[in-house]
């Protein structure tokens, strides 16, 4: 693993400055006095289609008949559950904290959370807590993928990842079992609840262009400014694809 | 309708498939050493691989290496898309592959699939240039500044029923079987749905068929797939689950699920012989009788001469048994199949079938009937079987003049029975006819005669029906002449013979003396 990870560092350095369009600028942790916050509600625009759970067609004793379908929860009022809202251009703020260890847990044949955000540099667990075998499928390209089995014998993999992304999970086996990775290289990332709603607490005043992401929806950025001590409400809404 | 010299096209044409489908696989893999530093390669030497790239690759690769080129609808799996950097066959540690691995892959090719190998064509300096070229299409290659590190593969365990036991047991508590099944022909309940990263669909492994292994099935190679995984592909790595004791232990288990301890594809039998019994041979497709008795194996390939063609079978096999006595043949067809196709045709799902072709006359110089189900002027006889009445299966006889001019015969003609079975991914079906009948539409067989004899299968899940099929050419069938009892009568005799004169000569000789 450390092998691994000078090696990508050190492609940072070689590769990204002279493929990308231009290098990833570090992200600067820090004290922030004063700073504001910024809030909002995701919703949809127009009808929300009809999301089918997903059938169970194997391991019915351990996964259950159906599975609740991720894919696009819409509450009441409209709000979006597991949008994720980041600021994509801030280079200063509040300290990253890679202490603490995101779980991602497969459960029922169910990864939970659904959507995870984990900090660049920090371990992702990926547990198995089910009784059967899942494989654990990443489909990132920043951060090398991953493929490995999982069976009843290796209850964790703890899992590093290095640079900002969105990855793509899932488990072969069980067709139906899909989760997000949002890796983040700063603090300014929140995932929506149930009913749509977002914070983003101790943002240094400023100008900054907030993403809003959902895998089922069309994303969609903004320009938000931002005063000190004060609250920022964004009105958001995300159409289908 | 084709013309002789169209036929004789034709039938080099599946002679070729055939001899590459058994001829590719059966190259060995060598164990070949990782760089020990990455290669730098100038850029004349990437314009270099750029232009062979072009003219060589570019048609399944495409362009971009992004996998699309205009063949790649008609290959399966798909072509590789390069643009993520990812590689099914690696010796290393980590996501990329060494230059060793994939010069490897472009000599070699990859049995199973529509990669072939470019030893032959392409010089080894021309094949590096190609690997430095492929490198370009992914920028993971460039931002590495290491070389790949070679896996470490331990010492091996030997082979024994213990081993083989301890194998057998992990192959179902990490639950190898999802995916490759039971018995490992690539049917576990997670087969059908599994995708590639780039969502096309993709089969596991028929762990029984080592010949198709895409990286060969030398045990190193073995060992490399388990702890690196298949890059790409649902087949995860199992490096954190298994300790190399283990892994040998699960790698003597599928070796000794192997038709032939070899790995190589069956040798091909041209003539199928049937073996006379004077018994009654029993229908059971199960039965113990057929194991005593020798198994010719067919290669299959798709269909691809006469519209709508089928690019990409899903049965590459077909094992067949012949037994006659003196009033019935029987035959003991066995075939791979993953899906057990419950017909739904607006769906694209059609019945599981099998067929064996003769032609209706004995030919007596020769002249055949066009492999493909025959011809305008010669015809060709089907026994064949079909799950589409049922999951039971029946039989029918049909007469083809062409693969779109089959008819199938009266009811009152109807003299061929069946049974059939399937079991863990495979199809067992044993047909049985008369020797002769008083039908103008039906081959008198005949002991002592080479009559061509050729096959079909259709996989309904993989969308075939009429000529979308999996075929071979055509062989030939032979029913041994019983053995006559002068072959019994005259060793005794001679036997008999020699004893009483040495008594003679010895009485002589004691009488003297």
């Amino acid at each position: 693993m450390k092998r691994h990870t000078s090696m990508m560092m050190g492609a940072v350095i070689v590769g990204w400055v002279g493929l990308l369009a231009g290098p990833a600028p570090a992200y600067e942790g820090g004290a922030v006095a004063g700073g504001g916050s910024i809030s909002g509600t995701v919703k949809l625009a127009g009808a929300a289609p009809a999301v089918k759970p997903h059938e169970v067609n194997k391991d019915q004793n351990v996964c259950g008949k159906t599975k609740p379908n991720e894919s696009l929860i819409v509450g009441t009022d409209k709000g979006v559950q597991y949008a994720v809202v980041r600021l994509t251009n801030i280079k200063k703020g509040k300290p990253l904290d890679t202490s603490k260890k995101p779980v991602l847990d497969q459960k029922d044949c169910h990864f939970i959370p659904h959507v995870v955000v984990v900090p660049a540099g920090a371990t992702l667990d990926i547990k198995n807590s089910d009784p059967i075998t899942h494989n654990v499928h990443t489909f990132g390209f920043e951060n090398d993928p991953i493929n490995k089995a999982q069976p009843t014998s290796l209850p964790v993999i703890p899992a590093k990842f290095e640079f900002p992304e969105t990855i793509k999970t899932q488990c072969d086996i069980h067709k139906w079992m899909g989760a997000y990775i949002v890796v983040t290289d700063h603090p300014y990332v929140a995932v929506t609840d149930a009913k749509g709603a977002f914070k983003l607490t101790d943002v240094p005043p400023g100008t900054y262009k907030l993403e809003i992401w959902h895998e089922a929806l069309a994303p969609v950025t903004q320009d938000v400014t931002v005063k000190g001590g004060a609250d920022t409400a964004v009105p958001a809404e995300l159409k289908a694809k | 309708m084709l013309n002789r010299e169209q036929y004789d096209m034709c039938n080099l044409f599946l002679a070729a498939c055939l001899i590459l489908a058994v001829a590719w696989p059966a190259s060995s893999f060598a164990q070949d050493a990782v760089d020990s530093k990455p290669a730098a390669a100038s850029e004349q030497e990437i314009e270099a691989g750029k232009a062979l790239y072009q003219k060589w690759c570019v048609n399944c690769h495409g362009e971009e290496g992004d996998g699309e080129g205009p063949a790649a609808e008609f290959v399966r799996p798909r072509p590789r898309n390069f643009r993520t950097g990812l590689f099914k066959i690696r010796s290393t540690v980590g996501v990329l592959p060494s230059d060793q691995d994939l010069f490897d892959i472009i000599t070699r090719g990859m049995p199973g699939t529509s990669m072939p190998a470019w030893d032959k064509t392409l010089k080894e300096q021309e094949r590096r240039q190609l690997v430095h070229y492929v490198k370009t299409f992914s920028r993971r290659f460039a931002r590495a500044t290491e070389p790949p590190q070679p896996l470490t593969i331990g010492s091996r365990v030997s082979s024994s029923a213990e081993s083989i036991e301890q194998g057998k047991e992990l192959f179902r508590s990490i639950e190898c079987f999802k995916c490759h099944g039971e018995e490992g022909r690539g049917d576990g309940p997670s087969a059908p749905e599994l995708t590639d990263d780039w969502g096309f669909p993709i089969r596991p492994a028929n762990l029984t068929k080592p010949w198709n292994f895409r990286g060969g099935h030398a045990p190193e190679e073995l060992y490399r797939r388990l702890h690196a995984g298949v890059a790409g592909t649902p087949m995860p790595s199992f490096t954190d689950s298994l300790d190399n004791e283990k892994t040998w232990h699960l790698i003597n288990y599928v070796m000794s699920l192997w038709p032939d301890p070899s790995g190589n594809h069956p040798p091909l039998k041209v003539v199928l012989k049937a073996h006379r019994v004077e018994d009654e041979i029993p229908d059971a497709p199960g039965d113990e009788f057929w194991n005593d008795y020798e198994s010719f194996d067919y290669s299959l390939v798709g269909q691809v001469i006469e519209d709508p063609r089928q690019f990409t079978p899903s049965v590459d096999m077909i094992q067949v048994q012949a037994i006659y006595n003196e009033n019935e043949l029987a035959l003991r067809l066995v075939w791979d199949d993953p899906t057990h196709s419950r017909p739904d045709p607006a769906a694209g799902v059609f019945e599981d079938a099998v067929a064996v072709q003769f032609p209706v006359e004995i030919p007596s110089g020769a002249k055949r009937p066009f492999f493909v189900m025959g011809d305008e002027q010669l015809g060709v006889q089907l026994l064949r079987w079909s799950t589409a009445g049922g999951e039971a299966g029946a039989a029918l006889e049909q007469n083809g003049h062409g693969v779109h001019a089959v008819t199938t015969q009266p009811a009152d003609t109807q003299q061929t029975t069946a049974a059939g079975e399937f079991s863990h991914g495979q199809y067992r079906v044993v047909l049985k006819r008369p020797l002769t009948t008083g039908d103008a539409g039906d081959i008198q067989l005949e002991a002592g005669r080479f009559i061509p004899v050729a096959f079909f299968v259709w996989d309904g899940s993989n969308g075939e029906t009429g000529s979308k099929m999996a075929i071979s050419h055509w062989y030939y069938f032979l029913m041994e002449p019983p053995t006559p009892t002068t072959v019994y009568i005259y060793p005794a005799v001679g036997v008999i013979v020699a004893a009483g004169l040495q008594w003679w000569v010895i009485r002589r000789l004691r009488r003297k003396s």
